[in-house]
């Protein structure tokens, strides 16, 4: 035998001990769950840091998308002026080279049918339909004057992820995994959680990894049916089989190594051993019924259901546990008035039941544990809504079209000021008198908070280096505490 | 110099592992390749890339980026003076000029590059010599012509079996590296099968290969595998990647469309070997070929798959021009390797496409049909080639048909009648003169059920007159009626109106109705049978009831006496319906029973004809017509002549509608059948060129379709060879561009993509970048000399596989010497076989195959193999995942339903790509979720159950052969004592386990894959479905060998 392959051999074998001696773990296994990529057949190169750029007041996030985008004027974002308008023709120079998606003709003011109150030490306006957010005012930023460029949901939403409106570039997750690994041991970096019975508008594409390597992308984590895909084990294995067939594996495969000595091989072993530890850490981590009844009902949590609430208690459980990045999708907040079941009077109270009193449990509860401070929690939709009633084909219900000059967000913990509000608009809510932030703004300032310089996290593909916030963006200071 | 101290970076801090982990091996890489033993200085190899690496971003070719004025990649921009500051480079001294001085400069005020790290020692040496050397400038390699080399010599003669060896070989001996030993032939059976069929072999294939000594033994078993229908899905699914094949539109509501006509065209293309040049030419511009066939038609689909957006309220032209943008780049990309899209909104930084070219080359794309509808229109039915056939045969029939229908017209010896003198006559006796009888009334539009169609005209049980009746079948009210009739039926004393029916006793009806049209009014209605239809007001003439039911099973005829429906002498009855309230009811022969002659000369005299017409002030005749015989005949010119006459034969001659009526049924009948094919066959969306050239392009200011600047007309960016003179500025033309035999790239493209399929990665890694932010190429004179033979050889494919597979570099062994390892660790000389894993397809389709349970079905429409509930959630689509039955359900990967925005999840898990843009190159990944798929997705539990049932059926009666059976289709090779006692060990415990739980045993040998066969046991194909799980997970069998 050539004694330079039985060195190799050698090598190899100690892989293989190592791995054994360790349990799973070392550089290799971090290349499994988003901490870094298989070299395979690339060429193996580091190309700079990819350390926090400076000290990092979020470890993680944690994003509540309301898919569809809520009516700022209904919620955050306080208009009297609508109220004392309602229902006549809008000001004419609202119209002026606007591009509507169903609005037809010269639309009317639309009021908002419900009472504000000033609240917190910040003296922020809320709605009445967000008593519990009330509660926690004095720990969030409102952010009343980001604005987009795109007023479709889909390009919408594609915007605020990825940074471009056209498909194929990562989303924001992807790019903080990327950017700064994971610190769970035997979960994915990046959790991907959906209620409302349906994905967003832009599909699985808000949460893919584009041309960043697959294993960036988000893991979808469903609270019915498997908790993660493929997760169980046959029907008729037990976990004892399971067990019995990656030791066989193991074997076989250690077998096969010797033989053509592919160091692959020593980290496809860790691969498999990694998945059936993921495949009792995820089911647990999924599994709410272990949460005390008090905390269950503090979100109004029910174990089983795929509900908003049970995500946002599961957002917390993954954050417990190192999840870099945790992106909830709630659908249903697309309120046109076309029916009742897109209306401001019917639909927008049933989204806010559902979501108002897990929202502030989240908040409450991440600060009962001290994790608030180094968590971002992030609650927005894709763009704001109109100051005018959409009345679609003459509908008699209450609604609003999509708009892009102005919305309301806000940010809690991991850094972001609390009890600010940030931003103003003007006396219609349609345009942003002060203050504005645009996405790309925002995804650097979030990308800041992390410690992450948003224009040196990039990405070289097709000949060019890419980045979140494409060639813009700034840092906004007002929404870093 | 303010400008060039700006931001110096931030410190760099420690790097934890996990981070470094991040970005290796995402690599494209330093491509400062200086080959160990390597040659002097190359610009091209060791200059440029540092330039464009580290300079060009601000001293490049974008005129709006660059700063201080200085160009560092032309000779001119760096040796010039520029404004007395001194040149940037002095050729022949590097100390002069101030690039060196700046670059080296440890003043971070002064330093270049301003940000980031600054340039190695070895990066500025390589610098200084090449100034030394006298600062040689070249172009970008990949921008001049590939020529042919001389294969170099080597040390050792024996081994090169062709010219590309040599090339391989050289560049091993330089550095001092000898290649890996040939792979034995089982390896070698497994790896080109899969390399070029996407399958691996049959265990009897690969004895017969590994026992056929005979010389030529490899080079039979590759043509064997050239010759599958298998390699043209394994290809297809290569190039689809770059077509951005998929089966929905993308965006919000992501709905279906069909291409999957065209994914059977490149199948079918890569199959017969079409030369790359026609596959190029026919996917870009078979539109406009000269007599285009339905294939080529088919293969313009290539760039429709661009996504289209239904979603409400998108203004069509956005993504009309979002799409003539994605066709300019993925032009670029899939021929020439090129990221055009940079220029989309300022100048290409790095290479030699300015925003205005870029815009040059999008107006060739965008005089196209397509905008973004609905519909996808433009489309052709495509699908089953037969029934393609049916509806190419039945269409050039129409086409026919209503050709000799005008030709009968125009032909027309007509000649007037000789004038009539005989004086009307009063018959003596009343007889029956039908209006209607055979066929519609002359020159009136026929309606059923409100829409004009032609009436139904059956033999039936038998006409009372003439040749056939008319015939309506229904379960509800129905009628059919014509109104307007140009020459109608004017009442006499005395007529009675008469009409026939048959009502069918079999399908009885509940009432039938007679309406006649005068005057403009249909007011004249008589019924028979139960008051139902509740037209005008009953009892008076509007809707008067003359008896029951006729009897049914029979002729029966019905006089009306015109009072009755008030009608009188001298009324125009000039519309006639025929109303029935269910059932089958036939009717015929309806008019007139009078004693006046019929004023019928009309029939056979244009004149006669005109003067009745005339009478009636033209109407129903058209526009033109109507208008025409109000004027005098004799101030018509020719043309009104001819016009008028055609119309007079083509509806209202006797003896002229004798001949054209069986060519106008023959031809309806034809629509009909047609219509019924079309509409089984699938709407394909095909490029169609605009009629008119109205579509001009601008220069699109910062990519905005809002936002239009200078005009700009088609052509091809400077730094390539020019457009020939003389060749259509059209797709065509461009298309041809692309592969004459002047384009630098398309040759270079073509062959890398193919060597990287084969060899693991590409001569040139960045197969998407070719540029110069590109990676240089490992073996340059190679990758020429490919070209060269490729485009001399006449573009064909299948020769350059198989002159690539036949090389003693590709029968190379996976195995790596140490040394190997330290002086070339990625395997970039090829100083062995890649070892990869196996990309997404082939861990599906391999694993199919083995278990037994593969269909071997070639094209036709996407099927939906299992997938979890829920994945597909898509806003506004209903779409439902319908999971396929039989065959269907074990098809290989490629024909998997693709939806963009929620592709199939195995395959997403194991790095395929969403479809929505051109990807030449996948990045591989290791994830922990890969296990889950190949371990626990259901649809591999089930072909693990299926292998189960093969190994019990097909590998002899004992654990150990059974066991043998096992690896040995899996993995292609024979298996060492050990691994069977392994397998065996598995197989004891888990049939033991089994054995005492019966439950858990049926349900892991039958969910899902269904019932056990006759005589088998639910324990023993349990523990089998265990090892067959472990065997289709083996390290070994899901890599490339």
């Amino acid at each position: 035998m050539d004694p330079r392959l039985d060195f190799f051999r050698q090598v190899t074998r100690r892989h293989f001990l190592s791995a054994a001696a360790q349990g799973v773990g070392g550089v290799a296994l971090a290349g499994l769950l988003g901490r870094g990529v298989s070299a395979c057949a690339a060429e193996p190169v580091v190309r700079g840091a990819r350390a926090p750029h400076f000290a990092a007041r979020a470890k993680r996030v944690i994003y509540l998308h309301m898919a569809g985008s809520p009516p700022q004027q209904d919620l955050l974002d306080y208009k009297p002026r609508l109220n004392e308008l309602n229902g006549q023709l809008c000001p004419a120079d609202m119209l002026d080279g606007e591009r509507f998606a169903f609005i037809k003709g010269h639309p009317r003011v639309l009021g908002s049918p419900y009472a504000f109150e000033r609240v917190g030490s910040s003296g922020a306006w809320v709605s009445e339909l967000l008593p519990h957010f009330k509660g926690v005012v004095d720990d969030v930023t409102i952010v009343r004057s980001m604005h987009t460029e795109q007023f479709n949901h889909a390009p919408a939403q594609l915007f605020l992820y990825t940074g471009s409106s056209i498909l194929g570039r990562p989303s924001m997750g992807s790019w903080v995994v990327y950017g700064l690994g994971s610190e769970a041991d035997d979960l994915p970096g990046f959790v991907v959680l959906v209620s409302g019975g349906t994905t967003p508008s832009a599909g699985k594409s808000v949460w893919g990894s584009g041309f960043l390597p697959s294993v960036f992308q988000g893991v979808q984590c469903r609270s019915a049916g498997d908790p993660v895909l493929y997760v169980r084990d046959p029907q008729g294995m037990s976990r004892e089989g399971r067990r019995a067939s990656l030791d066989a594996l193991a074997d076989l495969n250690a077998m096969s190594a010797e033989r053509h000595g592919d160091p692959e091989t020593a980290s496809r072993v860790e691969q498999y051993e990694l998945a059936f530890r993921m495949q009792m850490s995820v089911p647990e981590v999924m599994d709410i019924s272990r949460e005390s009844p008090e905390t269950l009902s503090m979100y109004g949590a029910s174990p089983g259901e795929a509900s908003f609430a049970n995500n946002c208690l599961l957002a917390r459980r993954l954050a417990e546990r190192g999840v870099r990045f945790i992106q909830l999708f709630d659908w249903g907040w697309d309120t046109h008035g076309t029916g009742p079941t897109d209306d401001i009077v019917t639909q927008l109270p049933l989204k806010c039941r559902q979501t108002d009193r897990p929202i502030a449990a989240l908040i409450a509860d991440l600060k009962r544990r001290g994790m608030l401070d180094d968590t971002l929690v992030v609650w927005s939709g894709e763009f704001g809504r109109t100051a005018m009633n959409e009345e679609r084909d003459g509908s008699k219900f209450l609604g609003r079209d999509h708009h892009p000059h102005c919305f309301s967000i806000w940010m809690a913990g991991g850094g972001a000021p609390r009890g600010k509000v940030y931003g103003e608009t003007d006396e219609f809510g349609c345009r942003i008198a002060r203050d504005p932030v645009h996405v790309h703004d925002f995804q650097a300032t979030m990308l800041h908070l992390l410690g992450v310089d948003h224009e040196r996290l990039t990405y070289r593909y097709q000949g060019r280096d890419f980045r979140l916030t494409d060639v813009y963006g700034k840092v906004v200071p007002g929404l870093i505490a | 110099m303010r400008r060039w101290s700006a931001a110096i970076s931030g410190v760099v801090l420690s790097l934890g592992a996990a981070v470094a982990w991040c970005s290796s091996g995402v690599g494209t890489g330093p491509r400062t390749s200086l080959l160990p033993g390597g040659a002097g200085i190359e610009f091209g190899r060791d200059v440029r890339p540092i330039l464009a690496e580290r300079c060009f971003a601000c001293h490049g070719r974008d005129a709006g980026a660059r700063k201080a004025g200085l160009r560092l990649d032309t000779r001119e921009g760096a040796t010039s003076d520029r404004d007395g500051r001194g040149a940037a480079i002095v050729a022949g001294d590097p100390d002069s000029g101030l690039l060196i001085r700046r670059v080296s400069s440890l003043d971070l005020a002064e330093r270049m590059p301003p940000e980031g790290a600054g340039l190695t020692d070895a990066e500025i040496a390589v610098l200084r010599s090449w100034i030394a050397q006298g600062a040689a400038w070249e172009r970008h390699w990949s921008l001049t012509p590939p020529r042919r080399v001389e294969p170099p010599s080597v040390r050792e003669e024996s081994w090169p079996s062709g010219s590309l060896d040599r090339f391989v070989l050289s560049s091993l001996e330089r550095a001092g590296l000898e290649p890996a030993p040939e792979a034995d032939r089982f390896a070698l059976a497994r790896r080109v099968a899969l390399d070029l069929t996407g399958l691996p072999p049959r265990p009897e294939e690969v004895a017969a290969f590994a026992r056929d000594q005979s010389p030529d033994a490899y080079e039979r078993y590759v043509d064997r595998l050239l010759a599958s229908p298998h390699f043209g899905e394994r290809w297809a699914s290569v190039w689809l990647d770059l077509a951005r094949y998929a089966d929905t539109k993308g965006y919000e509501a992501d709905r279906e469309r069909t291409m999957w006509p065209y994914r059977d065209w490149v199948i079918d293309a890569f199959n017969s070997d079409m030369p790359f040049d026609r596959f190029t030419v026919e996917q870009l511009a078979g539109d406009l070929l000269r007599a285009p066939t339905h294939d080529q038609l088919v293969a313009t689909a290539f760039h429709r798959n661009t996504m289209t957006n239904d979603e409400g309220g998108t203004d069509d032209e956005e993504f009309r021009v979002a799409a003539v943008i994605d066709r300019v780049n993925t032009t670029m990309q899939a021929w020439m390797g090129l990221t055009a899209g940079c220029a989309q909104c300022h100048d290409h930084k790095y290479d030699p496409i300015s925003q205005r070219e870029y815009y040059r080359l999008f107006a060739f794309f965008n005089n196209t049909q397509d905008a973004d509808r609905a519909d996808e229109s433009p489309t052709i039915p495509a699908g089953d080639p037969r029934l393609v056939e049916t509806v190419e045969r039945l269409t050039d029939r129409r086409i026919a048909l209503t050709k000799a229908i005008d030709q009968t017209v125009m032909a027309w010896d007509y000649a007037e009648p000789e004038q009539q003198t005989t004086p009307v006559v009063r018959a003596s006796e009343p007889r029956d003169v039908y209006w209607i009888d055979d066929e519609e009334p002359a020159g009136s539009v026929p309606y059923v059920d409100g829409a004009t169609a032609p009436w139904t005209w059956e033999k039936g049980p038998g006409p009372i007159s003439g040749e056939r009746a008319m015939v309506r079948r229904a379960r509800e009210f129905s009628q059919h009626y014509l109104t307007d009739a140009p020459i109608g039926m004017v009442l006499a004393e005395g007529d009675v109106l008469v009409a026939h029916v048959h009502i069918d006793p079999t399908a009885p009806t509940r009432e039938i109705m007679l309406q006649f049209h005068a005057s403009g009014s249909w007011e004249h209605r008589a019924f028979w049978g139960q008051d139902l239809i509740n037209f005008g007001s009953t009892g008076t003439t509007s809707r008067a009831r003359r008896g029951d039911l006729p009897e049914a099973g029979r002729w029966m005829r019905l006089e009306i006496p015109p009072e009755a429906v008030g009608l009188k002498a001298g009324d125009e009855i000039d519309g006639w319906a025929f109303s029935q309230q269910g059932g089958t009811v036939w009717w015929d022969a309806a008019g007139v029973r009078t004693r006046g002659s019929p004023r019928e000369r009309w029939r056979d005299s244009e004149i006669a004809w005109i003067e009745e017409v005339r009478a009636r002030g033209g109407r129903g005749l058209g526009g033109e017509v109507s208008a025409l015989v109000k004027r005098d005949v004799s101030g018509w010119t020719d043309s009104e002549r001819r016009t008028v006459r055609s119309t007079y034969l083509r509806s209202f001659n006797r003896a002229a509608r004798a001949r054209i009526r069986p060519l106008e049924e023959e031809l309806e009948s034809t629509r009909m059948t047609l219509f019924s094919y079309e509409s089984r066959l699938a709407q394909l969306p095909i490029m169609r060129e605009q009629m008119d050239e109205s579509r001009e392009t601008h220069v699109l200011v910062g990519g905005s379709f809002l936002s239009p600047g200078e005009r700009v007309e088609r052509g091809t960016p400077a730094a390539f060879p020019a457009f020939p003179a003389g060749a259509r500025r059209d797709r065509l033309g461009l298309a041809r561009w692309l592969v004459s035999p002047e384009n630098p790239l398309t040759a270079r493209v073509a062959v890398n993509r193919i060597w990287a399929r084969l060899f693991g990665r590409g001569l040139v890694l960045t197969e998407e970048d070719f540029g110069t932010q590109g990676t240089f190429p490992s073996h340059p004179e190679l990758l020429d000399w490919l070209a060269v033979e490729f485009m001399e050889s006449g573009w064909r494919i299948k020769p350059l596989i198989r002159e690539m597979v036949l090389s003693r570099t590709y029968r190379q062994s996976c195995e790596v010497s140490s040394l190997a390892l330290e002086l070339d660790p990625t395997n970039r000389l090829l100083s062995r076989s890649a070892r990869t894993p196996l990309p997404a397809e082939m861990v599906r389709d391999q694993a199919l195959k083995v278990s037994g349970l593969l269909s071997e079905k070639l094209g036709g429409p996407s099927v939906f193999p299992p997938q979890p509930e829920g994945v597909w959630q898509v806003v506004y689509n209903g779409a439902q995942w319908r999971t396929s039955e039989g065959d269907d359900r074990y098809r290989r990967a490629l024909y998997t339903f693709w939806r963009r925005t929620s592709p199939y999840p195995s395959m997403m898990t194991f790095d395929a790509v969403s479809r929505e843009v051109c990807v030449a190159r996948r990045v591989p990944s290791s994830s922990p979720l890969q296990a889950f798929v190949t371990l626990n997705d259901p649809a591999f539990v089930e072909m693990a159950q299926g292998f189960a049932r093969r190994i019990v059926a097909e590998g002899g009666e004992t654990i150990e052969t059974r066991a043998r059976f096992a690896m040995e289709v899996a993995l292609c090779r024979p298996i060492t004592g050990r691994e069977i006692d392994r397998l065996v060990a598995l197989y004891g415990a888990q049939a033991a386990w089994y054995g005492a739980h019966a439950e858990e045993a049926e349900r892991m040998a039958t969910d899902p894959i269904g019932a056990i066969p006759d005589g088998g046991d639910a324990a023993e194909l349990a523990a089998w479905t265990v090892v067959a799980n472990v065997v289709l997970n083996l390290d070994e069998f899901l890599s490339r060998p």
